[in-house]
């Protein structure tokens, strides 16, 4: 099946600033906010959306009719109804289902808003800034009462903290994490996996998945039990190399 | 400040292998105009002859001047130019210099275009070129040759005499087509007589002609003319038995001398009569302005020929509520005009349906053409561009492009083409 384009494609794109994107049709715009339905706040409300629907997507009746919605102190659920419903970009459950997602948003407390923000971040690669989020979180946070959900701020963190190549403070945020929720299997992977490479080592985990690094990390291990210092920390230095290449290649 | 030409002029050439004419309108008066190439009132031909200028400092040059030249010269004159396109055997000249016989005929039509000096190319809005008939190779031929021109004059066309003919007849007043039309045309090489047909039972209404060759009429014998006198009055008289007529057209290089008095005052006595070496290009030039939507003809007649697909195309497609089937492609389109492009979005089972129906036949056939090569994305998060063209009559090529989704899902840069058959 195939669907009539609704407008145009841009030429200038809108950029949203918080994701870091520029969209360049109706379809693009209605595809951002499903995916991103929490992450929306009072910003959208916007003439400036309304002009590039207006002028670069040529939908005026649509520019018009959400005009009127933000002049009439419409909120962020009546914005999106009525985007939605006018292009047809959405079903009528998933108009409801988004609904429902809003209303939802307003019983999170701080501390999952900000931990949300944050995950929203480490999506479009502004890890930095999703730290940051993180600590905020951390900070509305009452970790005696609600420990599985702060481990789950320290894991998220530690993600964040790898993904910056900050090992040694990832390990920190996985071990955290674990503490907090003993059973979570994969903080407590996480947590060897980032002390390792915090210490120049080669995680296991990384080691035994690459036949071209498995390689590299067997040679590494003859190396050390021959005592070869040298010849070990070059063979480290090209492990690391493939590690850095596979993770922005995967990227 | 900038001077903007206005695009206020549409163009048709008549291009024969042995003269060719150029006609011109401005919009602001909307009087088709032929030019003549010498003094006489109704000389309006233009050679279609080539020849090269020996030596290093030598040209190519057309029409009159290549006649010139070549008895200045004593060099051998390149005819049939249109023909020798077709074949597409390179020319050798005499001074053993291969040419292009395509490209030859592009320096050919681009001198008829250029030859009068009311005509700026700035200016054009459209132009079409007729021939006696569309071989299938003279549509691409066209393209190659024309692609240059193409970035000054957008809307281009290639029609037939017999569509020419169409153009003319019904640019005239309704009291000189409403009963019927003949046209006779007569040189060296055939006697031909069409008259148009006119169903107006339908809307928009479709238009036909219908020709006779009488080769008994070939060639044309000054000794004879009696004689041809005589068959030409009975092929009048045989075509207008119980037929009433509004006006007989009579154009070629045969009807020139005063040979068909007998036939003329039968004629007369039963139509409008009118005699003229420029009926096609002006035809052509009509078409021109019909083609840009100076004259709305083509909104109210269709005509139909044998280049003409009769089955509709259309495009199974949603708006995201309902699913209809979106016209692309509707019956009377000449197969080498056809040059559809639209972008789409994807959905996830990553095919796309064409509906084809014939003319008058209420069955339907769908095409699919899948688009699995394309990363699979989540629905409506693909934006493709769909080209369909048609190489040869009956044979769609569709091309589908993957354009991504912007800067969430780029393009994977990839596209594909499928054929697909309309009988």
């Amino acid at each position: 099946m195939i669907y009539l384009c609704v407008g145009r494609r841009a030429s200038i794109p809108y950029y949203i600033d918080t994701a870091g994107i520029g969209l360049y049709s109706a379809e693009e715009l209605a595809y951002y906010i499903k995916e991103n339905i929490m992450m929306l706040d009072a910003s959208i409300l916007d003439e400036s959306l309304c002009k590039f629907i207006e002028k670069e997507l040529a939908l005026p009746e649509l520019a018009g009719a959400l005009r009127e919605c933000v002049m009439s102190g419409g909120s962020i659920t009546d914005f999106v109804e009525t985007l939605m419903s006018k292009t047809n970009l959405a079903s009528k459950d998933e108009i409801e289902n988004m609904k429902r997602q809003l209303a939802a948003r307003g019983s999170l407390s701080k501390s999952e808003k900000h931990r949300m923000k944050g995950d929203f971040l480490v999506k479009g690669g502004r890890y930095s800034e999703a730290v940051n989020e993180y600590n905020m979180a951390l900070d509305e946070i009452d970790l005696s009462q609600k420990p599985n959900e702060a481990a789950r701020i320290f894991h998220n963190k530690g993600v964040a903290y790898a993904e910056l190549f900050y090992f040694s403070e990832a390990s920190e945020c996985f071990r955290q994490a674990f503490e907090l929720n003993p059973t979570s299997q994969s903080s407590k992977e996480a947590y060897f996996d980032a002390r390792a490479l915090a210490s120049g080592k080669v995680p296991e985990s990384v080691a035994l998945g690459d036949n071209v690094m498995e390689r590299r990390y067997r040679r590494y291990l003859r190396k050390v039990e021959d005592g070869d210092i040298e010849g070990s920390q070059v063979i480290l230095t090209e492990l690391l190399n493939d590690m850095e290449n596979a993770y922005r290649r995967s990227v | 400040m900038k001077n903007i030409i206005e695009k206020s002029m549409a163009v048709g050439i008549d291009l024969s292998d042995d003269f060719s004419e150029i006609s011109y309108i401005d919009r602001n008066d909307m009087n088709v105009v032929t030019y003549r190439t010498g003094s006489d009132e109704e000389k309006f031909e233009i050679p279609t002859l080539a020849c090269k200028i020996p030596g290093e400092e030598g040209g190519w040059c057309f029409g009159e001047e290549a006649i010139s030249a070549s008895q200045e010269y004593g060099i051998e004159l390149i005819d049939n130019l249109v023909h020798r396109a077709i074949i597409g055997k390179n020319i050798c000249t005499e001074y053993n210099e291969v040419v292009d016989p395509v490209r030859l005929l592009g320096m050919f039509v681009l001198y008829v275009l250029l030859y009068p000096s009311e005509i700026n190319p700035k200016g054009i809005a459209s132009l079409v070129i007729t021939t006696e008939s569309i071989d299938p190779a003279l549509p691409a031929i066209f393209e190659k040759i024309l692609t240059n021109i193409r970035s000054e004059i957008e809307n281009i066309r290639y029609i037939s005499h017999a569509e020419s003919f169409f153009y003319y007849a019904l640019n005239q007043p309704i009291e000189l087509w409403r009963e019927g039309v003949l046209l006779f045309d007569y040189n060296f090489m055939h006697f031909k007589m069409s008259s148009l047909l006119i169903d107006s039972r339908t809307k928009p209404a479709i238009v036909m002609t219908e020709e006779k060759s009488y080769d008994d009429m070939v060639p044309f014998v000054e000794e004879n003319a009696q004689l041809y006198d005589n068959i030409f009055r009975e092929i009048t008289e045989n075509e207008l038995l119980n037929k009433r007529i509004s006006a007989v057209y009579l154009t070629g290089s045969s009807f020139a001398g005063r040979w068909a008095d007998k036939t003329l005052r039968f004629l007369c006595s039963r139509a409008r009569v009118f005699v003229g070496q420029n009926l096609y290009t002006k035809g052509a030039c009509y078409a021109a302005a019909d083609l840009v939507g100076w004259t709305r003809l083509g909104s109210r007649y269709i005509f139909m020929d044998e280049t003409r697909i009769n089955t509709s195309i259309g495009i199974r497609a949603s708006d995201g509520v309902r699913e209809d089937v979106i016209p692309v492609i509707s019956p009377g389109v000449s197969w080498y005009d056809i040059n559809v492009c639209a972008e789409f979005m994807l959905g996830t089972d990553r095919k796309i349906s064409l509906v084809i129906r014939g003319s008058g036949d209420d069955n339907e056939r769908e095409a699919v053409i899948r688009c699995d090569w394309i990363p699979e994305r989540p629905e409506r998060a693909t934006r493709i561009r769909l080209e369909i063209t048609c190489p040869r009559k009956n044979l769609l090529t569709c091309k589908v492009t993957d354009l991504g989704f912007g800067e969430i899902f780029p393009s994977a840069g990839l596209s594909r083409e499928e054929k697909v058959e309309l009988l």
